[in-house]
């Protein structure tokens, strides 16, 4: 479960994979001459990345199946104070319509009274799908923020100070690269079931998945803090914050939203898996994976419980993975054939 | 074979294929021949959700409800329990008479050619050693956190044992006495639990020559140096491992019953027929039961690898899945022997303390709608339940409820009355409900939602709790305002007594009302159902008019088998689908 | 080296120790280990209470009970200690005969689901990196990331209805009609196309070739009853052994005049390793894994004598193409006598061979061959479904890795000094591709484990997965540390293993 992508190895040489030397994406700063030193179209990177991305065509797919799905989700049903336009109620049960077969119809186009079906007891599985899918979606992002945040300042902090900082920082990292992130996950989830929420779960999620970024973000450090412009910044008397963050952290932007994006992707797996062990989200909460957990047994006779949550994790999860390997090649300067 | 035969030989196979090709499939005749209908198999296996932990099944650690599975083939008892719950006698393992009334006296004979698997006669030693295990009588001198002493034996339960004087006899007979120092109610179901005492009475250094006179004198001289390693065999010497890996020594573990051990591994038991039965000789050889995810088990008996299976938690999916399988399988449903139900705290200054906003949310409750979505998709003939003691499937149920009209008022959902009843109290509309259930189940997260859907036209708020420790949060009042779970009824006359009484075990709302008291004390110096009828009936519509609880419906519950096998049939008892599974057989074709 | 190791020891300790400290004090928190007895309302309770109390010391606040925890560990490290138990679970068993065997079965289906997806990982990158943004390489790239998007539970139950009930069923009686052999072969020959590419003309040839080949053999197998009676036969093994033979010397060693004797080396091991096994045939009824071992080592000593013998000036190479054709061999006559054994196996199973939970039928009791065939067909399905996220993250890994070190100067340079393609891929670039892959096969490990949990819940495996699902679901913690203690002595030894291979591997790495 634990995604692999993200476990890179700090020693030996270095896995670049394709992310290779990064370009900074603020071309505001001071080492603009840095840039140009280093051959890439020194003009506007960020308008390279974009353009090089826009031009990834599975990314580009990726990034409209992904908005159109949070659009639906959070549109649909509303979120919060906010109504929907869906018109009925994720929680209301209403009398079973034909066991509560799906009414979705390709041809003649019409979506019917139930959609996607109904559960058990009525509820309309159309608004519960798209509650499970803003759930999850939620899960998602709150790990893929909480655990970015914490595995940049702890990769940042240990690249940049070295030391004993290094020393207890990637101790502390190797202590939770033991632990299978599913494992760990599950007892995390166990601790704070009675804290409620996905809030709470997707906080405390993002708390033990911020390891394989600290290790790449603190190789990111450590070959930057050489650089000259480091030499330059310090030179002039800045802070040890405002050299790691105002001018070695751009630098490393690339890495950190592609590894961001591949924590999301698998957040969104996590999360169903912990779901299905019964670790994760719970009734009367809802989310993708508990949707799916509670209708395996359906799969064979209301199959739309159960296909319908597991198609919409599978199309976030794909979508997210394209979108990760676009900008991934977006932000590679090696990168000069974009196809696809 | 000249080339110009071999071309013609291939263009005819060619266009004999073309011409298949339109209609024909390939494969086709290559069955083997079938084996005839009268033969039968060697083996049946059975599915079971957890593996069995221990060879005796009677301590405080062992809990997998599947050890009982396990026991009706591999251990006899003086009597066998039916699927209705009516109670048989077991000639074949022997008799017993019942001999005076006050003080209450039994008198039990194993039968002439009762031997245990090993060859040993099962005898006085036997029976010794099942009362010094659970009559509580051998304290150790050591304490639990409350103070209380702890005995030499972990038995799971003295109950009944606790009243029997020790049994006089001597090594080698075949007849013993119990004498109840006070009427006990269930007395006939009690002699069970015998456990090998030689094999005891061997790994704790005591001869078992002389059909076990060592320890018959050590239970009789009351020594507790000789006893205290007995009673540590007896409590955790049977014991197996988690996911049961292997079975301990053959020589450790000799059955009474048509069965004996073979081998285990990984979760999977295998029994084979015991040469030394005495009784009628088991139909089919050898007995499987295999460890399975509840969840995989359909799978698993439509893929063949089990033949009969009871879900603990039928689902209607379960039962629809199992329809789909057609001819292949057996599906039988009926009511398990426990029932759902919804707890008030109606205890100090909570909401429920007010008889009036139980009432009303008695009215508001849809138990008919939750009957039709939960139980009759898997039951068909499921109805609302009316009574905590009995059952609808129990011949007295309707006896008993007619004597509780009470009862009658709450058969339909009267959301105005029950408006009526919630404003009568003074009380600021709406009124919130904290409804706990248990985290891991999607059906009570179901049954809290569309009652939430109900009520809360009636004036309630009701909030869905959805907790992960139910039954710490039941011990801690004022913590929570209803709840939805399950009892399991025993068959037993007494047992229900530590839910309904002012400060009974089992009242977790810490209801308290004199006459039902005043009425269990009668209920449990009874010493028959007949006579304890009248007396529940009175009960039980007390629990109406100063409502307990609301009663939902008896769970429904399902046995599935192959359609080769015959012999097995539902059975809600505790004792499990496997009570007759010696008559099993399955056919080969 | 012996600093390296002996320093890494220590730092892994302490590692190791954090990590059981964290992990046993979330564990302690996520709940209350009396819990089901607090809902048990039958007589007995406070004993029940007491006795678990006593067994969990429930009664020490958590920081002491992880002393005592570390205590019983210690005495499974410490020669001549007490018992060794790992702690008592809630039933008050040991914990470590229950991990004994949750680790063995959890092992088989780690070790068979990391070995097969390296495999086929491996091999699916390097052909991607190779064909680099052709169709194949696109829809490797699609697979992969599919594979990264799918729950496993999802898969696996999926797996369960559709492959093992589906083609159990379909084992029963098996034929297919015309129009889906020939939709079959359509799909064949859809996938060879991919897979080899090239102009338009070729791609139709290759196309109308492997959906002919594909079909052809469908119709054959079926009438004569294959499916029910499978085997590769002598003959099957002799020509599968000369083609291996062929394709090693082709890709290791080349087909030039020069590395003939390669070539003549491994052809004569795949025949005179047949013959071997031919006579070997009265063994195989009663093999053990005694006398499977013993001939493995017959026939590796076979071929390195022949390599050694015919090899000439290129003697070490042929040795080892030889003994490689060898275990090749070994290989097929397994493949052929597990077949063999498939029709006793399918009556055991009452025709239902391929099955959807637990690892091995009760009661088999037959033949080496029946019973290994029987515990692969249960080992097959919860290994592909662990093994799709594993072979994705290979093959791209391998993809990647190819690609960088194609970029490389020296590959470059041995392009241009006239090397042929084979010598610059397989030299050049293939063995300095690899070692990334050490670091990864390492951190891996932790991963699989973690999706051993889900699969075993799904096919019904009482491994390492169960013990740590059932275990922390009773809020049983020692069973739970147990599993962590397994896990993160594995990762760190595995780290240390790949550091070393590392250097091993790559000579510009020191250890220190």
């Amino acid at each position: 479960m634990t995604d692999l992508r993200n476990d890179l190895p700090d020693d030996g040489p270095a896995i670049e994979l394709a992310m290779g030397t990064l370009v900074t994406l603020d071309d505001d700063l001071a080492e603009v001459d840095v840039l140009a030193q280093q051959s890439v179209a020194a003009r506007s990177s960020t308008q390279t990345v974009m353009r090089r991305f826009r031009q990834h065509r599975a990314a580009m797919s990726g990034f409209v199946v992904l908005v159109a799905i949070i659009l639906l989700a959070f549109s649909s049903i509303g979120f919060g104070p906010v109504p929907g336009w869906w018109k009925l109620d994720f929680k209301i049960p209403m009398p079973l319509v034909d066991a509560g077969a799906p009414t979705l119809s390709v041809w003649p186009p019409s979506l019917g009274e139930h959609p996607f079906g109904q559960d058990n007891i009525g509820r309309d599985y159309f608004a519960l799908t798209m509650k499970g899918a803003q759930q999850s979606l939620i899960i998602a992002f709150l790990v893929g923020i909480v655990g970015t945040v914490i595995g940049t300042v702890i990769g940042a902090c240990a690249g940049y100070f070295r030391g004993w900082t290094e020393a207890v920082l990637m101790r502390l990292t190797d202590v939770m690269i033991t632990i299978p992130l599913l494992a760990v996950a599950a007892v995390i989830a166990v601790s704070s079931k009675g804290l409620g929420g996905v809030w709470i779960l997707g906080a405390f999620l993002g708390l033990v998945t911020w390891t394989g970024l600290a290790r790449i973000v603190r190789g990111e450090f450590l070959s930057l803090r050489e650089k000259e412009f480091v030499d330059a910044a310090r030179s002039v008397g800045a802070s040890s914050g405002r050299i790691i963050f105002r001018h070695i952290l751009p630098n490393t932007i690339g890495v950190i939203i592609v590894a961001a994006t591949l924590a999301i992707s698998s957040a969104i797996l996590l999360e169903s898996a912990l779901s299905f062990l019964g670790f994760g989200v719970q009734s009367p909460d809802t989310s993708l994976g508990q949707l799916i957990n509670s209708y395996r047994s359906a799969m064979t006779t209301r199959p739309w419980l159960f296909w319908w949550p597991g198609l919409f994790i599978i199309a976030i999860a794909l979508a997210v993975n394209f979108i990760g390997d676009g900008l991934r090649d977006a932000f590679d300067p090696r990168q000069d054939r974009v196809k696809a | 074979m000249t080339f110009r035969r071999r071309f013609t030989a291939i263009s005819a196979v060619a266009a004999g294929s073309l011409l298949l090709a339109s209609c024909g499939s390939a494969g086709a005749g290559t069955e083997e021949p079938a084996a005839s209908a009268d033969e039968f198999a060697d083996t049946i296996t059975i599915g079971i959700e957890q593996a069995p932990d221990g060879y005796n099944a009677n301590t405080d650690i062992s809990n997998s409800v599947y050890n009982a599975y396990v026991d009706n083939l591999t251990q006899q008892n003086f009597t066998k329990i039916q699927p209705d719950g009516t109670i048989v006698a077991n000639e074949a393992f022997g008799t017993y008479e019942k001999t005076s009334d006050d003080p209450l006296t039994v008198e039990y004979t194993f039968a002439d050619d009762a031997v245990w698997s090993d060859g040993t006669p099962i005898d006085f030693d036997d029976a010794l050693l099942t009362w010094a295990a659970f009559s509580g009588t051998h304290p150790s001198g050591e304490v639990d956190e409350a103070g209380d002493p702890l005995d030499l034996f972990h038995a799971a339960s003295t109950n009944g044992w606790a009243e029997v004087t020790m049994p006089e006899g001597e090594a080698g007979d075949k007849t013993f006495t119990l004498t109840f120092t006070t009427p006990y109610a269930d007395w006939e179901v009690l002699a069970t639990g015998f456990m090998p005492a030689h094999i005891a009475a061997e790994q704790s250094g005591l001869s078992a020559d002389g059909d076990g006179a060592e320890l018959v004198a050590a239970i009789q001289g009351d020594d507790t140096a000789a006893l205290t390693p007995v009673a540590e065999f007896w409590s955790a010497g049977w014991a197996y491992q988690e996911n049961l890996p292997e079975l301990p020594d053959a020589a450790l573990i000799p059955t009474s019953g048509p069965y004996k051990y073979d081998n285990a591994s990984n979760g999977t038991l295998t029994l084979v027929a015991n040469d030394k039965w005495w009784g009628e000789p088991a139909k089919t050889n050898s007995i499987v039961f295999k460890t399975i995810d509840a969840n995989e088990m359909v799978q698993a008996l439509q893929n063949g690898e089990i033949d009969q299976f009871d879900p603990s938690n039928a689902t209607s999916d379960m039962v629809a899945q199992l329809a789909d399988l057609g001819d292949a399988a057996t599906v039988e449903t009926g009511e398990a022997l426990s029932f759902s139900h919804i707890d008030f705290d109606s205890s100090g200054t909570g909401v429920f303390s007010d008889v009036a906003v139980r009432q009303a949310f008695l009215k508001c409750v849809p138990r008919q709608e939750l009957v039709d979505k939960f139980a009759a998709p898997i039951n068909p003939d499921a109805q609302v339940l009316n009574l905590r003691e009995y059952l609808p499937a129990q011949a007295a149920y309707e006896d008993v409820l007619a004597d509780v009209p009470t009862a009658k008022d709450y058969a339909e959902v009267d959301l105005e009355g029950a408006k009526a009843l919630l404003t009568g109290t003074g009380a600021t509309l709406p009124v919130t409900i904290r409804f706990n259930f248990s985290a891991q189940s999607t059906l009570r997260a179901d049954q809290v939602a569309l009652i939430k859907a109900s009520c809360d036209q009636a004036g309630f708020n009701v909030t869905a709790v959805a907790d992960p420790d139910l039954f710490t949060t039941l011990t801690l009042p004022g913590q929570w305002d209803a709840a939805v779970f399950g009892w399991a009824g025993s068959g037993l006359i007494a047992s229900g007594q530590s839910i309904y009484v002012t400060g009974g075990g089992q009242n977790f709302g810490g209801y308290s009302d004199a006459k039902v008291d005043e009425l269990w004390s009668q209920i449990v110096a009874v010493t028959s159902h007949e006579e304890a009828e009248p007396l529940k009936a009175e009960m039980e519509e007390q629990l109406w008019v100063n409502p307990y609880n609301v009663v939902l419906y008896a769970n429904p519950g399902v046995t599935a088998y192959s359609s080769k096998v015959s012999g097995p049939g539902y059975n809600p008892t505790q004792y499990g689908s496997t009570w007759n599974a010696e008559t099993w057989t399955k056919s080969l074709s | 080296m012996f600093v390296f190791v002996v320093r890494r020891a220590v730092v892994s300790f302490f590692i190791v120790l954090a990590s059981t400290a964290l992990m046993y004090v979330l564990v302690a928190l996520s709940g209350n280990p009396l819990k089901d007895l607090l809902e048990y309302n039958g007589p007995g309770r406070e004993a029940r209470i007491a006795a678990r109390t006593a067994a969990l010391n429930l009664d020490v606040p958590i920081p002491g009970r992880y002393v005592l925890w570390l205590q019983e560990v210690g005495t499974c490290v410490a020669p001549g200690g007490d018992e060794c138990t790992l702690g008592l679970d809630r039933k008050l068993r040991p914990v470590l005969p229950q991990l004994d065997v949750a680790l063995g079965s959890t092992m088989r289906l780690v070790i068979a689901a990391t070995v097969l997806a390296l495999l086929l990982g491996v091999v699916t990158g390097v052909v991607t990196a190779l064909r680099q943004y052709s169709t194949f390489d696109y829809s490797v790239t699609f697979i992969a990331f599919l594979c990264f998007s799918l729950p496993v539970f999802w898969v696996s139950t999926l797996l369960k209805q559709y492959i093992a009930i589906d083609l159990n069923t379909w084992l029963q009686d098996p034929q297919m009609t015309y129009a889906s052999i020939g939709l079959l072969g359509l799909v064949a020959g859809l996938i060879w196309t991919i897979v080899i590419g090239g102009d338009a003309r070729r791609r139709l040839v290759v196309a109308a070739v492997a959906a002919a080949a594909t079909s052809g053999t469908l119709i054959v197998l079926l009438n004569v009853g294959w499916f029910r009676r499978p085997a590769l036969g002598i003959a099957g093994i002799a020509v599968s052994a000369l083609v291996l033979a062929f394709l090693w010397s082709a890709l290791f060693a080349g087909l030039r005049p020069r590395t003939r004797p390669v070539l003549y080396a491994s052809l004569a091991t795949a025949v005179a390793g047949t013959i071997v096994v031919a006579l070997a045939q009265p063994l195989m009824a009663e093999m053990t894994w005694l006398t499977f071992g013993a001939l493995v080592l017959v026939l590796i000593a076979l071929g390195l004598g022949i390599g050694y013998l015919v090899g000439g000036h290129t003697r070490r190479l042929a040795m080892q193409i030889s003994a490689v054709t060898a275990v090749s061999v070994v290989v097929l006559m397994s493949v052929d006598q597990l077949m063999r054994a498939y029709p006793a196996l399918f009556k055991a199973t009452g025709g239902r061979p391929m099955a959807t939970t637990g690892s091995q039928t009760a009661n088999l009791n037959g033949t080496f061959w029946e019973s290994n065939l029987d515990l692969g067909l249960h080992l097959a399905l919860p290994t592909l479904a662990i093994m799709l996220i594993s072979f994705a993250s290979y093959t791209r890994y391998t993809r990647a890795s190819m690609l960088d070190v194609m970029n490389q100067d020296y590959v470059r340079t041995a392009r241009a000094k006239g090397l042929n393609e084979r010598t610059v891929v397989v030299r050049h670039t293939f063995r300095n591709a690899l070692i990334p892959l050490a670091t990864l096969v390492a951190f891996d490990f932790a991963g699989v484990l973690g999706g051993a949990v889900v699969t075993e819940t799904v096919f019904g495996w009482s491994g390492m997965g169960k013990l740590f699902t059932s275990g922390l679901s009773n809020i049983d913690p020692n069973p739970v540390m147990a599993f962590f203690l397994v896990t993160a002595v594995a990762t760190v030894l595995f780290n240390m293993l790949a550091d070393i291979a590392y250097a091993y591997l790559d000579p510009r790495i020191r250890l220190r």
